[in-house]
């Protein structure tokens, strides 16, 4: 009785920690290990923080925080950055048909968006 | 786009080295501030341990010093004055007996506790004033602490 | 089945948990390293086999202490037949063998809902993660296995238990070392990340938002940890204070400390890209004292004398430590380059700067209560000889660190991020101000006299001005950005900026907290009496006047109660009943106090003793404020709550990237 159900114990842990091992062609995509694309510069990170800034500023300057010649400097440093980053991603992306599809450029002032956007993260315009 | 163009911002390095050599200053004099009251009543609040022989032994150095002692707790000699909140007892260690008062709600562990932890001074007839005891019982968890 | 095999197979889970456990790692990496998927699936299963061994581990021992299995050695120890149900349910983590398979039960269920959590996502810091929440599930079955097992057997099956320690059976009590160990072993989940990130060498934007909120749920569990305990000490440990500097009560705060500093400074990495040096090893002192916490409150090492030999577990806790400690500096040393600062400070006038200025605050009071926590450790080993260090060192450093902390909240406030202008400095600065002075003068006048009284309730009315004008700019700036009514606008702007407003009311219930703490802390007044039967006592405005001594007696207790009438200025305002009772199955009596709060004070009753002529003596306390601890608490919690909500802007970001990156790599 005793060995009985120890000996199921073992052999039910070791059936499911072992199965996908005589499967490997199943699990071997499905749970890609293969790491994202190298992003060593975290430059898709970076043009979220900048975005993420942009729209902090309107609201501290909103909140009387910010002084209107601080707000108008940083604002600029900042789409500044903006640019450069979206520069460099497209750099990065070698195949421009895709790159097209996944990055476009609002109608109203130019600032280029990703493709899922819905309006634009600077002056809101709709896409 | 046109603003970015317009106001190409200034990013002066000098600044801000001199900011973060501010901060750096500034850190260093709070870590100070830190240190410095840490250490000021880290003197004043050390309390040193001794067992009963150890206090037998430096009896006169140690008189009227805060300090704390420990010792296998003499069931038969607790005397608990509830009127006037006196708590007497013996601790012992080598055949060594030390006298302990202590003014306060006894713990209610005291019953039950093997050993005591006392705090206090030693008075000038040898008798232990405590500030504070701890029970010490045969279990692990049941400890009490009164202050 | 008999019972020797119900303890045997006990013993089987935890010996497969520790295998299962040790070839997790071994499959994670290697899949890591071949880039074989199969073993990564295997290692997956893994973790979810090991939550469903630690499961049953748990339900057998569960069943041993509901069903009163007296042979089992922990059962015998930590139950009694007439112990009420609850605590027999709780007995599980009332002890050291109980509450270490608890802590890696926990973990192991951590483990499986981060893994459902990234569910058909493709996130390579994944086999990293689990390498790690693995290699600490096998330290832990290890000291089951090796050091203290739960299902040790006794030669003879004795009559009755000892039964949970009484001072423990209280609903407070229940309820404490499971939020404190949920607190405790959550923060292994964004350490595990912040390893995984260094590992791979993948340091920027994803780790720190992955864990963001796990972060946050571990801090709210220790935080609710902290309320717990120190409303069990309160209420049922009878000496009329909740906050002893106990070095189970300091291992409790000193994490919290370090992960109240990593909350505040993954901020400026998420919005500046600064600090990530800082916030990996944060996360990493957080977590590493979060063990040490569990070894300081499971070992007892440090309140006993002499106990650090007596304890095996000791050297195995510092070699994990160690070893974790010295992998993760390696780490660090080789991922240096990838680390670097994205920008600068653009002001010291900014909030980045607070914030800097905040996290060496908060090092500098979990540096300041480690050092008296472990000194007695450390000085026995070092020369033989335990020197401890009493309440007031606690006190005197960690008083001033905290106003400290007051202040710098209150203008952390007023300063915006990057920069903020001199003039608006000013003008954002004199409302509060004059509202702090005003307060000030208020109370002297009133005739509260204490320095440090009036210095701390200036400070609190200054801060929780600085709050209030925040919600009122932010509302005005909706309004009129947006053309929203007032409740809109106040609605909208926390619904838009959860984390930022939330913090606003984290704030606050810190701040009510505070004013209970001073108030409790500066202003308590007591008194001791003997009182025959009709005598009275006067303490304050309350007036007590003795009954009689009743004795009643409870399923497994005997209970002595003092009768008391209560009159307030000469009005009898109610009756109150402090108790005194006795078990016999621990041979141990417990102190039940009795307590009426209102919102100015509270009056808090100690029955220190009864004599034959049936008089009673007495211990009265007045307390002031202290009820604002407890809602200062709840408003945090609140404000915990709605920080952790989830973001959807942050959620869309963080979907954007990784489709992004997906998209390229293809």
């Amino acid at each position: 009785m005793e060995i009985f159900i120890i000996l199921s114990l073992v052999v039910v842990v070791i059936l499911l920690v072992g199965y996908p091992l005589v499967n490997p062609l199943k699990y071997q995509e499905a749970h890609g290990t293969r790491p994202l694309a190298r992003d060593d510069n975290d430059l898709y990170g970076k043009r979220e923080i900048v975005f993420e800034a942009l729209r902090d500023l309107q609201f501290e300057f909103a909140t009387g925080k910010l002084a209107a010649s601080d707000y108008a400097q940083m604002k600029a440093t900042y789409e500044l950055q903006a640019a450069q980053i979206l520069q460099q991603i497209d750099a990065l992306q070698p195949n421009k048909s895709k790159n097209a599809q996944a990055v476009r450029a609002c109608p109203r002032c130019h600032t280029n968006m990703s493709a899922q956007d819905k309006f634009c993260t600077k002056c809101g315009a709709k896409l | 786009m046109e603003s970015i163009l317009q106001n190409p911002p200034v990013k002066s390095s000098t600044r801000a080295r001199s900011i973060s050599w501010k901060f750096i200053i500034g850190a260093v004099v709070l870590l100070g501030v830190i240190i410095f009251v840490m250490y000021n009543s880290f003197q004043s609040n050390t309390v040193y341990y001794y067992t009963i022989p150890e206090l037998n032994a430096q009896r006169a150095q140690l008189a009227g010093q805060t300090i704390r002692v420990n010792g296998a707790l003499d069931k038969s000699s607790i005397q608990n004055d509830q009127k006037n909140l006196v708590l007497q007892f013996n601790i012992v260690e080598d055949n060594l007996v030390l006298p302990v008062v202590y003014h306060g709600v006894a713990p209610d562990t005291m019953g039950t506790g093997e050993s005591v932890v006392a705090e206090g001074k030693l008075d000038g007839n040898g008798v232990f004033q405590a500030n504070s005891i701890l029970v010490k019982c045969p279990s692990k968890y049941e400890e009490s602490q009164v202050q | 089945m008999a019972l020797a095999q119900i303890a045997e197979v006990g013993n089987l889970t935890l010996a497969l948990g520790l295998a299962v456990s040790v070839y997790v790692i071994v499959a994670a990496l290697f899949s890591q390293f071949k880039q074989r998927g199969e073993f990564f699936a295997s290692a997956k299963h893994g973790i979810y086999v090991v939550a469903a061994l630690a499961t049953l581990a748990v339900a057998i021992l569960e069943w041993a202490l509901i069903t009163h299995q007296f042979r089992f050695e922990y059962v015998a120890n930590h139950v009694s037949s007439d112990q009420p149900l609850l605590y027999t349910i709780s007995a599980l983590w009332g002890g050291q063998e109980g509450s270490l398979l608890f802590w890696v039960w926990l973990l192991s269920l951590f483990g499986a809902a981060v893994l459902i959590q990234h569910l058909g996502q493709r996130n390579h810091l994944i086999p990293w993660v689990i390498a790690f929440i693995a290699f600490t599930e096998a330290f832990f079955f290890s000291l089951l296995i090796f050091i203290s097992g739960p299902f040790v057997l006794l030669a003879q099956t004795p009559v009755e238990g000892i039964g949970l320690n009484p001072l423990l059976q209280d609903p407070g009590m229940f309820i404490h070392p499971v939020t404190q160990y949920l607190g405790y072993v959550g923060f292994t989940v964004p350490f595990a990340f912040a390893l995984a990130a260094l590992v791979s060498g993948d340091l920027g934007y994803d780790w720190i938002r992955t864990t963001r909120r796990w972060a946050l749920f571990a801090w709210l569990f220790l935080s609710l940890g902290l309320l717990f305990g120190m409303r069990w000490a309160y209420v049922e440990l009878g000496w009329g204070g909740y906050w002893g500097w106990d070095p189970v009560e300091n291992a409790a705060l000193i994490p919290w400390l370090t992960g109240t500093a990593y909350l505040h400074s993954v901020m400026i990495q998420e919005k500046r890209g600064m600090l990530k040096v800082w916030n990996l090893v944060l996360i990493m002192l957080t977590f590493l004292l979060s063990i040490l916490g569990t070894f300081i409150t499971r070992s007892g090492v440090i309140q006993s004398v002499h106990a650090f030999g007596v304890s095996s577990m000791g050297p195995l806790f510092l070699a994990y430590i160690a070893a974790v400690l010295l992998v993760f500096a390696y780490l660090l040393y080789l991922r240096l380059d990838k680390l670097q600062e994205e920008n600068r400070l653009d002001s010291l006038w900014s909030r980045e700067a607070t914030f800097l200025l905040n996290n060496l605050i908060f090092l500098g009071a979990a540096v300041a209560t480690l050092w008296g926590t472990i000194f007695p450790m450390i000085s026995e080993i070092v020369v033989g000889k335990q020197i401890t260090v009493a309440a007031p060192f606690f006190n005197q450093v960690n008083g001033p660190i905290f106003l400290a902390l007051v202040l710098l909240m209150g203008v952390c406030t007023l300063i915006g991020w990057r920069r903020a202008s001199p003039q608006h400095l000013v003008r954002n600065f004199l409302p509060p101000f004059a509202v702090s002075i005003v307060t000030a003068v208020v109370l002297f006048v009133g005739g509260l006299y204490d320095v440090y009284g009036l210095i701390a309730f200036a400070a609190s009315a200054f801060v929780l001005t600085t709050v209030f004008l925040e919600f009122f700019r932010g509302t005005r700036a909706r309004m009129r950005m947006y053309k929203e009514n007032v409740a809109v606008a106040h609605v909208q702007l926390v619904n838009k900026n959860r984390r930022r407003y939330g913090g606003y009311i984290v704030h606050i219930g810190v701040m009510l907290a505070v004013i209970g703490i001073v108030g409790s802390s500066f202003f308590q007044s007591s008194l001791q009496q003997n009182l025959a039967p009709g005598e009275e006592a006067t303490l304050g405005p309350y007036t007590i006047q003795f009954q009689k001594l009743l004795m009643t007696r409870e399923s497994n207790a005997q209970v002595i109660g003092a009768d008391l009438i209560v009159f307030e200025n000469g009005k009898q305002i109610d009756t109150m009943r402090p108790q005194k009772a006795y078990y016999p199955a621990a041979d141990q009596m417990t102190t039940e106090v009795a307590v009426r709060t209102t919102a100015r004070d509270d009056l808090y009753l100690i029955l220190a003793g009864w004599n034959d002529d049936g008089s009673a003596t007495l211990k009265v306390i007045i307390n002031p404020l202290v009820v604002w601890l407890w809602i200062g608490f709840i408003v945090f919690i609140i404000g915990t709550l709605v920080t952790m909500l989830p973001d959807p802007r942050e959620a869309k970001a963080r979907a954007r990237v990784r489709a992004e990156r997906v998209l390229v790599s293809a």
